[in-house]
């Protein structure tokens, strides 16, 4: 214990003896770690963040539906004879932060064009609580709760059927028992995407009047769409069955996806600079001593107690640096969860188009505690790498001194 | 250039790099590792950005349309043009050879096996050949020929959903030039399998006699168009086509205008390998300023000693200034030995993604995600290797030098 106590105060002598040059080292060991911790909270951040955004609007966290009405393989294709109702539902709490939507792929003809759409019939009280459409509607008005036979459309697509608010597009499509559905719907609003591809492809209606046209029974529906975005599970029930958004929209999951990895590489990649130019400044400290290491060895010392002293300054090093780095990550993020960054600052402000819709993103960071530990660890990791190299050329150089 | 004295310092440079092999190999190997892999995902995010643009450019779209003007507002295809000769003449004197006149109606077709909307393109066979590979992409029966009157060429996914084969029968449903619904029989002349899923169950191509006829009514006898897609290079030369076609009855749009989306994720992306060159930056600076000021100081005594027999201070920077021509030689000369292999050999076997799609073919905005992302070298990713290289290790340099005059300075 006495021996490990003198070694311990022996290498943080030595960490002093060129205090820059250790302040240095510190400073860049720790402003990578913190600026890693930052970079990782800001990509998970930010991907909730834009997710939330995204999922809010309109797709919801997850949804639950008959077993067979999405198609495994491809989740763009579904089967829209498979409905389901609330009795299916065996936990009941789910009602309070879903909605029920019925889909009726449709086309819809106005004064020039006849187009097809996706028209989905929604409950618009509960999507004007739990959903952000309504924000999306920038000409004309919402969907009325007791309107019957309205329709609200993308802006796009109003102008390529040349059709205006007030006005009437006819509805055609196949109704569930076989036969041609038709009617005629009142143009309520307009839905703003940004320019997206769903202001092209898509169209609401209340539920009611989505039911009619198709005729279903009052209590059939397509989806339960949930969004609640606090937890991350997804419901088992017997029966239906729960599809993520990760499931529905892979594309976006992909995206999101390739930006975390792309972060994870960067950290990496910085670790791996510093690491190298840590090792080249460590060769050089050690040589620096090369007359002291031959002193220590003549008076006894074992060419293992000098590796000791030198893993334990760089043990050292690290653990003041990662506890600093650690601090400085954390303010930062901290800093950046009163004052969000715009994730238009990588787009030359223009707006971020996802899965056809725009969203606005103020990324607001979050810590996430495993980086906290994880950061450090890698640091170390090649801190140890990093070190193997100089080890190596003092414990020759011992030999060849004795 | 190089005097005398010139050379004696530049020799003393290059032995005062190598008393110090290994040193001078750790900090030349940093920077050149940190430059490579900077200029590594550069290379990889031009491929991947390339591709992203191919892909929309594939999907009829071009890198530019000339767009009649009804048709850039609503995609009401009732106004068409004509395509006259002055204009086959403007293409060819901007150097465009790739174009392909168009009129777009908007169609659906019902089915036992569901319901789809279409695009209804009507072309010019020849010109669309040379404008984009649908015709070649044919797997079953042939492509149209300018004569047909009541051929449609559709793609594999649609013909899948609806069971199609060549020479089977579809009725297509549309509104006319006049706004009536119309029902109009084509006989499927080919399908072809090209760009993606979304494109090949969207697009149906026919000739322009059979959209006259079906559209207009009338065989015009002439060549229409609501649309001109045309292939460039790339989109540098934007502003000269847009004052080349400008007019009031058209204008020119870019890929970014018709498919937002992904230029979006291309402008994110370029923001990314800016904001990645800045932190990369920092790092390698931080990580090489230390040891070669390290190696300055260690010098001390003996510029010190010079400085005693008479060597002036212009001399040490001299000195300074051909090591960092020196290193940056070297450094530069590795990093771009392995960015050449490297790239040479990825911009053929490409970098496999497609882990990260867990084995799913997925589009977006229209477009195939690619999970193989061939980068692209090109030569200014030796000029950006270069000024990197210049600018990380002047400064670390003049820092190291001013440091260590200074102290010299005190002592004298």
């Amino acid at each position: 214990m006495r021996s490990f106590l003198f070694l311990l105060k022996f290498s943080y002598r030595n960490l002093w003896r060129a205090p820059k040059r250790t302040m240095i080292m510190v400073l860049s060991l720790s402003l990578a770690a913190g600026f890693i911790i930052w970079d990782l909270n800001f990509a998970n951040s930010g991907s909730k963040e834009v997710m939330k955004e995204f999922l809010s609007q309109y797709a919801g966290r997850y949804q639950l539906t008959h077993p067979d009405y999405y198609e495994v393989a491809n989740s763009k294709l579904f089967d829209n004879y498979k409905v389901m109702t609330d009795e299916q539902v065996t936990d009941k709490s789910l009602f309070a932060t879903s909605t029920r939507r019925v889909t009726a792929p449709v086309f819809l003809s106005g004064e020039k064009k006849t187009l097809g759409v996706l028209m989905t019939g929604i409950e618009v009280d509960s999507e004007l609580r739990l959903a952000r459409l309504k924000d999306t509607v920038t000409k004309g008005e919402f969907l009325s709760p007791a309107g019957n036979k309205e329709i609200i459309l993308g802006k796009r697509l109003a102008e390529r059927l040349d059709v205006k608010i007030g006005g009437e597009v006819a509805v055609i499509g196949q109704a569930l028992d076989g036969s041609v559905a038709n009617d005629l719907y009142q143009v309520r609003g307009f839905l703003d995407f940004g320019g997206g591809d769903l202001e092209d492809t898509l169209a609401f209606t209340q539920i009611t009047s989505a039911r009619e046209l198709l005729v279903m029974g009052p209590g059939q529906y397509h989806q339960l769409v949930q969004f609640d975005m606090s937890h991350e599970t997804l419901p088992k029930i017997e029966g239906l069955r729960a599809w993520s958004w990760k499931e529905l929209i892979p594309e976006i999951s992909v995206s999101i996806g390739f930006v975390d990895n792309f972060t994870w590489i960067v950290s990496v990649i910085i670790v791996l600079v510093i690491s190298l130019g840590l090792a080249n400044t460590l060769i050089i400290t050690f040589f620096e001593r090369e007359k002291e290491f031959d002193a220590l060895n003549v008076l006894g010392a074992k060419a293992s107690w000098v590796a000791w002293s030198l893993l334990l300054e760089v043990t050292m090093l690290g653990i003041v640096s990662m506890i600093l780095g650690c601090l400085v990550g954390h303010a930062a993020t901290t800093f950046c969860s009163y004052y969000p960054v715009n994730l238009e600052l990588f787009t030359n402000g223009k707006a971020i188009i996802m899965g056809g819709m725009t969203i606005k993103p103020l990324v607001k960071f979050y810590p996430v505690a495993q980086y906290y530990w994880q950061v450090p660890l890698m640091m170390f990791f090649f801190l140890a790498l990093s070190m193997i190299y100089p080890l190596i050329r003092v414990m020759k150089r011992r030999k060849n001194a004795v | 250039m190089l005097n005398d004295e010139n050379i004696y310092l530049f020799k003393f440079a290059f032995r005062s790099i190598l008393r110090n092999r290994g040193r001078s190999f750790f900090i030349g190997f940093s920077v050149s590792l940190a430059v490579f892999i900077a200029v590594w995902v550069l290379a990889f995010f031009d491929g991947m950005n390339g591709q992203i643009e191919k892909a929309v450019v594939n999907t009829n779209t071009g890198f530019y349309q000339l767009q009649e003007n009804s048709y850039a507002r609503t995609t009401d295809a009732s106004h068409p043009l004509p395509f006259q000769e002055s204009l086959r003449q403007k293409f060819q004197d901007q150097g465009i050879e790739q174009f392909s006149p168009e009129m777009v109606v908007d169609a659906n077709i019902s089915a036992p096996e569901g319901n789809a909307s279409l695009v209804l393109l009507g072309i010019v066979p020849e010109l669309h050949k040379n404008f984009l590979g649908v015709s070649a992409g044919i797997t079953s029966g042939n492509f149209i020929d300018e004569t047909d009157q009541e051929g449609i060429v559709i793609g594999q996914e649609l013909a899948a959903i609806f069971r199609y084969r060549p020479g089977d029968q579809m009725v297509v449903n549309y509104q006319d030039i006049k706004g009536e619904l119309r029902s109009e029989i084509l006989t499927i002349r080919g399908i072809y399998h090209f760009s993606s899923n979304s494109f090949e169950k969207r697009f149906a191509y026919t000739s322009q006699k059979t959209i006259h006829r079906l559209y207009l009514n009338e065989d015009s006898g002439q060549i229409l168009y609501n649309r001109i897609p045309f292939m460039a290079r790339d989109l540098s030369r934007q502003e000269k086509f847009k004052s080349a076609f400008r007019n009031d009855k058209e204008v020119v749009k870019t890929w970014k205008d018709l498919n937002p989306e992904m230029s979006v994720v291309i402008e994110f992306n370029d923001g990314m390998i800016k904001f990645f060159f800045i932190i990369i930056g920092m790092t390698i600076m931080m990580t090489i300023l230390t040891p070669i000021q390290m190696l300055w100081q260690e010098r001390f005594p003996e510029l010190r000693m010079m400085n005693i027999l008479g060597v002036v201070k212009k001399r040490f920077w001299k000195i300074g200034l051909f090591e960092v021509i020196q290193m940056i030689f070297f450094s530069g000369l590795a990093s771009s030995i392995l960015l050449v292999t490297i790239l040479s050999i990825q911009s053929k076997t490409g970098v496999d993604f497609r882990y990260n799609q867990q084995g799913l073919n997925i589009e977006r905005a229209g477009i195939r995600l690619t999970g193989v992302v061939y980068p692209i070298f090109s030569p200014n990713q030796i000029f950006v290797t270069f000024g990197f290289i210049v600018f990380v290790m002047c400064f670390s340099y003049m820092w190291a030098i001013h440091r260590t005059l200074k102290k010299l300075e005190k002592t004298e």
